[in-house]
């Protein structure tokens, strides 16, 4: 009876008392993993429902936020700007961190000599290694000062378009954040599409030579066959940038407004946790809002995650590209 | 007449535009990390050099002191806390699941423990942040504490330990555990006493691999360990610091002195985990993030 509920959980046979053992001494790690995973859903659910209670569904869709001391009726915390806001600079660094790591991966895969294909790739692991504290220092003391005369020359050709309408009065904008997410991201993106490339059997590029193909024309015609892979990056970059806290909340300003203009500041979910969550304990519902915003994140984020890995495991499989 | 060669002298432009246009862009993904890499030695050495190398090390900070910033000592010795809990922590968890997902490839716990693995890794470090305050903070010390900080980075380690991990079990050829099993040597030992230590590169590049994370990473710090600089506490149920949640918050502050200790802080940050990656990078040549 035992025996089968194990065989059942696990979903393969357990034949002996051996096998038997191996499993009942392995299996509580996998479980812990799921624990964390389903402590943290239910903590930020626990932790939203005073003001989702309080303020239902438009804790979620309105913009006014109102801390009051000792009066907490009168408190009313709205996210929309800082769940736009998150959207909106992961969009931005998606759209930048695409060109790049699609070049840096095709760049080391198919054109760098051998030796430099080491170094780059060296370079591409440092990148993913450093911490994003440095990032954000960085950020603050140069990437903001050059992005602000970048920004202040684009609102005065373009001011026209909705993008830069807004004259910066800072380095410390929406588009700031995006770049720097963009920057950090690039290398996670790239190792994922680099890892597609290299598992295209050298066959389909010989053929794509033999029809006469130049190297430039077969890199394209083996990108459109990696297209999934490549989508599942940038997904996988997306969340990472979504999740960002600490070097996102030294260059975007932190202002709680709702802006198409990439030229003024904004706000993130994760951003306005990391400003507010140090105050949050004068008020009776700030708390609980800002776990709410931390809700909204980890639904994205995962369900970006699993659409992004079920995606890439279908195109895999379809392919036949299991891993060696 | 001329047609197909103008169109052939067209293509061969167009490639070498094009490639030229991907290497340019590959150039300009990699630039920042230059910069970066510069600017932290060169402006962290400036602050350290003006502090003095063994004082920068030890002393407490004086923030507000412009006459003598003082150093990260107490930061430093709760980042060497923290890593070296964390890591244990996490590979007493991480190592088993990664066995499981290993010996048990193609069964629908492998596939899932795995997809939670590759779940976890991409959840939000704030998130866990969040979540360790809840349980540990919030509900049973009271009180900011070391535990809380150690909770939320093993849960931001773990992931990477058991996907490394795992791929290199995975990569053992099949003839070493059938001469095992030949000799008549039960599964669990089998694992642990030739799969395992064969695996034993790739499975310590996974452990360093968190072991720089644990070091570099803020958020899951926030609010967890308090963030106390002015003394060495040793104490896993006090509050502590840690040197990037002090360069986060040194690094805001208005006064000169705080801002030279948070960029000589970057640098040393930056040469613990460049360190850690380099010991990573000889032990295997390829190293998965």
């Amino acid at each position: 009876m035992a025996e089968s509920l194990l065989e059942r959980i696990v979903g393969s046979r357990v034949r002996s008392r051996d096998d038997r053992r191996f499993v009942l001494l392995h299996l509580p790690a996998a479980f812990i993993l799921l624990l964390a995973i389903l402590s943290m859903l239910a903590v930020f659910i626990a932790y939203s429902t005073p003001i989702i209670e309080k303020e239902g569904y438009r804790v979620f869709t309105s913009s006014l936020w109102r801390a009051v001391e000792g009066a907490p009726a009168r408190e009313w915390y709205g996210l929309a700007p800082a769940i736009l806001g998150s959207i909106y600079t992961s969009v931005i660094a998606v759209i930048i961190a695409a060109p790049l790591s699609v070049a840096l991966a095709v760049t080391i895969e198919e054109l760098a000599p051998s030796r430099l294909r080491g170094v780059l790739s060296v370079l591409t692991d440092l990148m993913a290694a450093t911490p994003t504290i440095i990032y954000g220092v960085w950020g603050l003391a140069y990437l903001a000062p050059l992005m602000y005369g970048v920004l202040s020359w684009l609102h005065t050709h373009l001011g026209w378009l909705p993008l830069f309408r807004e004259e910066p009065t800072s380095g410390y904008t929406i588009a700031t954040a995006g770049v720097l997410l963009s920057i950090m991201s690039t290398p996670y993106a790239a190792a994922v599409i680099r890892e597609a490339y290299s598992l295209i059997p050298a066959s389909l590029r010989e053929a794509a030579y033999a029809i006469g193909a130049t190297r430039f024309e077969a890199v394209r015609i083996l990108l459109g066959m990696i297209r999934p892979s490549i989508i599942a990056g940038l997904a996988l970059a997306f969340a990472r940038a979504i999740g960002e806290t600490v070097a996102v909340s030294l260059v975007i300003g932190n202002s709680l407004t709702i802006t198409a203009s990439i030229t003024s500041p904004g706000v993130t979910v994760s951003s306005l946790i990391a400003s507010q969550f140090g105050n949050a304990e004068f008020y009776h519902y700030m708390t609980s809002a800002l776990f709410a915003g931390g809700l909204v994140i980890f639904l994205i984020g995962v369900a970006v995650n699993a659409a992004a890995i079920l995606y890439m495991r279908r195109w895999e499989e379809a392919m036949g590209l299991g891993r060696a | 007449m001329g047609g197909p060669r103008r169109s052939g002298t067209r293509r061969r432009i167009l490639d070498r535009l094009g490639l030229a246009l991907i290497v340019a862009l590959a150039i300009l993904a990699v630039a920042p990390l230059f910069h970066i890499l510069y600017v932290i030695t060169l402006r962290g050495a400036e602050a350290i050099a003006h502090i003095g190398l063994k004082r920068f090390i030890v002393d407490r900070p004086h923030p507000f002191n412009a006459e003598n910033p003082g150093g990260i000592g107490p930061a430093l010795l709760g980042t060497l806390e923290l890593s070296a809990a964390t890591s244990a922590t996490a590979t007493l968890i991480a190592l088993p699941a990664a066995i499981l997902v290993a010996e048990l490839r193609g069964s629908r716990i492998s596939r899932l423990t795995l997809l939670l693995a590759l779940t976890l890794v991409e959840l939000p470090t704030i998130l866990v942040g969040l979540t360790a305050y809840a349980i540990l903070v919030d509900h049973i010390v009271g009180h900011y504490n070391m535990l809380a900080g150690i909770l939320a980075l093993t849960l931001v380690i773990l992931p990477y330990i058991v996907v490394e991990a795992s791929e290199s079990l995975r990569q053992i050829p099949a003839g070493l555990r059938e001469a095992a099993y030949s000799l008549g040597a039960p599964r669990t030992r089998t694992i642990y006493e030739v799969i395992a230590p064969a695996a034993r590169r790739g499975i310590l590049v996974g452990i360093l691999i968190g072991l720089a994370r644990a070091a570099g990473e803020t958020a899951p710090l926030l609010f967890t360990i308090g963030g106390a600089y002015e003394a060495y506490h040793t104490c896993l149920t006090s509050e502590g610091g840690a040197v990037p949640l002090m360069i986060y918050q040194f690094i805001q502050m208005p006064f000169k002195p705080a801002r030279e200790l948070a960029w000589g802080a970057s640098l040393v940050l930056l040469l613990i985990v460049v360190s850690i990656m380099v010991v990573a990078r000889l032990l295997v040549r390829e190293v998965r993030l």
